[in-house]
């Protein structure tokens, strides 16, 4: 009864003030999607962040529950900048690099006619994003893993249910042709899907492949591969109109490569990943295998 | 075991724990609308309400904890909704100022044709000096919490022989930084506040 409130506490509750609106609802207009859209590539890299529990997929059954933080540092002007054009009727019309929701606290003013002034808003100025989830492997099916993570919660407030379902499957190929049983190469296919009431509705999918060399107590590899992430959902902006808006955006970082390496002592299993392109996305894994 | 695997987790959360200062936006329009039913030259009072930007305000952030900056007009515009009975359909000599009438904010001495574009979005024909002086005024309540930013003098000149029959409605578009310092629900960044 204890984990519960553990696990919330790890997991995306937000404890903010008052309703998430306020967090997301700076821009109704065209401006809205570059301002979000950071968000997009960020929850896809982090929901699709050490999904891989090791380099080595095991030849004999085991169950391996673990629990995986990951989190990214925020930097780089594609994450935190956007271009942003001035709304009807400001005028001069003019087109402004300026924070997305992840970029700098400073808002950024363009000075129009007579003294009348637009404001682009800031971002929230985020150095860091950490999220963490439980996951729940079932190895050495003939040569596959599958692998589940869930999480689910009521909020009870403006947030609403906030839900983390993924599954996926790892086949090790390599067990068709290479000869070192040291050595393991896979390919899998993972499915994420996150939901945050009617704000946020995240999916993604993942084509991984990895290769790696493992030992009693530790093992190492390299990985690749392809996800697409979207997230689309409705807010009541901020801005004057005060309308309801509705948004649907892709990550722009589809290709993913990364290392990975582990421990293990006796039934204590430890796994350090890292990830990018953009953003560098670290996960770090302990668990359990029985 | 377990207790080895929250000890480590829960050292992950705590280090989450952190007080942000966050820079929030809002947005909103004040103004006020009045029906005529004049001829001639016409004065009046527009009254300016400080009330749902307030709101606006705690709706969205809470007020006890933050501090308002930069704020700013991005627009302002007039509205004609015309009744029955009206045969009006320009408006001449159309000048608006803040509480005094020598500090003026736009000033437009061309024709309004308002049965063409019932909007006259006003952004060109501002003073800066009224303008100003708005701009501390809505501060000056929004700061304060006050109900009432002031008013507005609109005159304006109805053709002879002509009567205006409907409302006009002037709007601003007001925004605002507001500084915060908010808890966070993971580890988004150092304390800072």
């Amino acid at each position: 009864m204890k984990i519960k409130p553990f696990f919330l506490a790890c997991c995306v509750i937000p404890h903010l003030y008052g309703q998430i609106n306020s967090y997301i609802g700076s821009y109704s207009g065209t401006n809205k999607d570059g301002y979000l859209q950071p968000v997009a590539s960020l929850l896809t890299a982090n929901f699709n962040a050490g999904i891989i529990p090791s380099s080595e997929i095991d030849s004999t059954f085991h169950v391996y529950f673990r629990l995986i933080g990951t989190g990214s540092l925020i930097e780089g002007k594609q994450l935190t900048y956007f271009n942003a054009v001035t709304p009807d009727p400001f005028l001069p019309k003019s087109i402004v690099q300026v924070p997305t929701i992840l970029g700098p606290r400073h808002s950024s003013n363009t000075i129009g006619q007579h003294g009348l002034v637009y404001t682009f808003p800031a971002g929230l100025g985020l150095r860091q994003f950490i999220i963490a989830f439980p996951q729940i492997s079932l190895s050495g099916i003939a040569g596959t893993e599958l692998n589940a993570r869930f999480f689910a919660y009521d909020t009870k407030g403006d947030a609403g249910k906030i839900t983390l379902v993924s599954i996926g499957a790892r086949h090790d190929i390599g067990r068709y042709f290479i000869r070192n049983k040291n050595i393991a190469l896979s390919v899998g296919y993972f499915y994420n899907q996150a939901d945050v009431g009617d704000y946020l509705h995240h999916t993604s999918h993942l084509i991984i492949s990895s290769i790696g060399k493992h030992g009693k107590h530790w093992n190492y590899g390299f990985f690749g591969g392809y996800q697409k992430g979207t997230i689309h959902g409705t807010y009541v902006s901020t801005d004057a109109e005060a309308s309801t808006v509705s948004y649907n955006l892709t990550n722009k970082n589809p290709v993913i490569f990364g290392l990975t390496a582990g421990l293990r002592f006796g039934a204590l299993y430890m796994q350090l990943s890292a990830q990018g392109i953009s953003p560098i996305t670290l996960s770090y894994g302990l668990g359990i295998k029985f | 075991m377990q207790k080895i695997i929250l000890s480590a987790l829960c050292t992950m959360c705590l280090l989450s724990c952190n007080y942000v200062r966050f820079t929030r936006h809002l947005e909103g329009r004040i103004g006020d609308e009045i029906f005529f039913s004049s001829g001639g030259q016409v004065l009046q009072k527009y009254f300016l309400s400080a009330t749902d930007l307030v709101n606006r305000l705690s709706d969205n952030i809470n007020p006890s904890t933050s501090k308002i900056t930069n704020i700013q007009i991005s627009d302002i515009r007039m509205k004609v909704s015309l009744s029955p009975g009206n045969t009006a359909s320009i408006l001449k000599n159309i000048n608006c100022s803040v509480t005094s009438l020598k500090d003026t904010l736009y000033s437009y001495n061309s024709e309004w044709k308002f049965v063409e574009s019932s909007v006259f979005l006003v952004n060109a024909y501002i003073k800066n000096i009224g303008l100003d002086l708005l701009k501390s005024k809505i501060e000056e309540a929004i700061v304060n919490k006050l109900n009432t930013i002031g008013y507005l003098n609109l005159g304006f000149t109805v053709p002879s022989g002509e009567k205006i029959i409907g409302s006009i409605k002037i709007s601003l578009t007001v925004s605002m930084d507001v500084i915060t310092c908010e808890k966070v629900p993971f580890g988004l960044g150092p304390s800072e506040c």
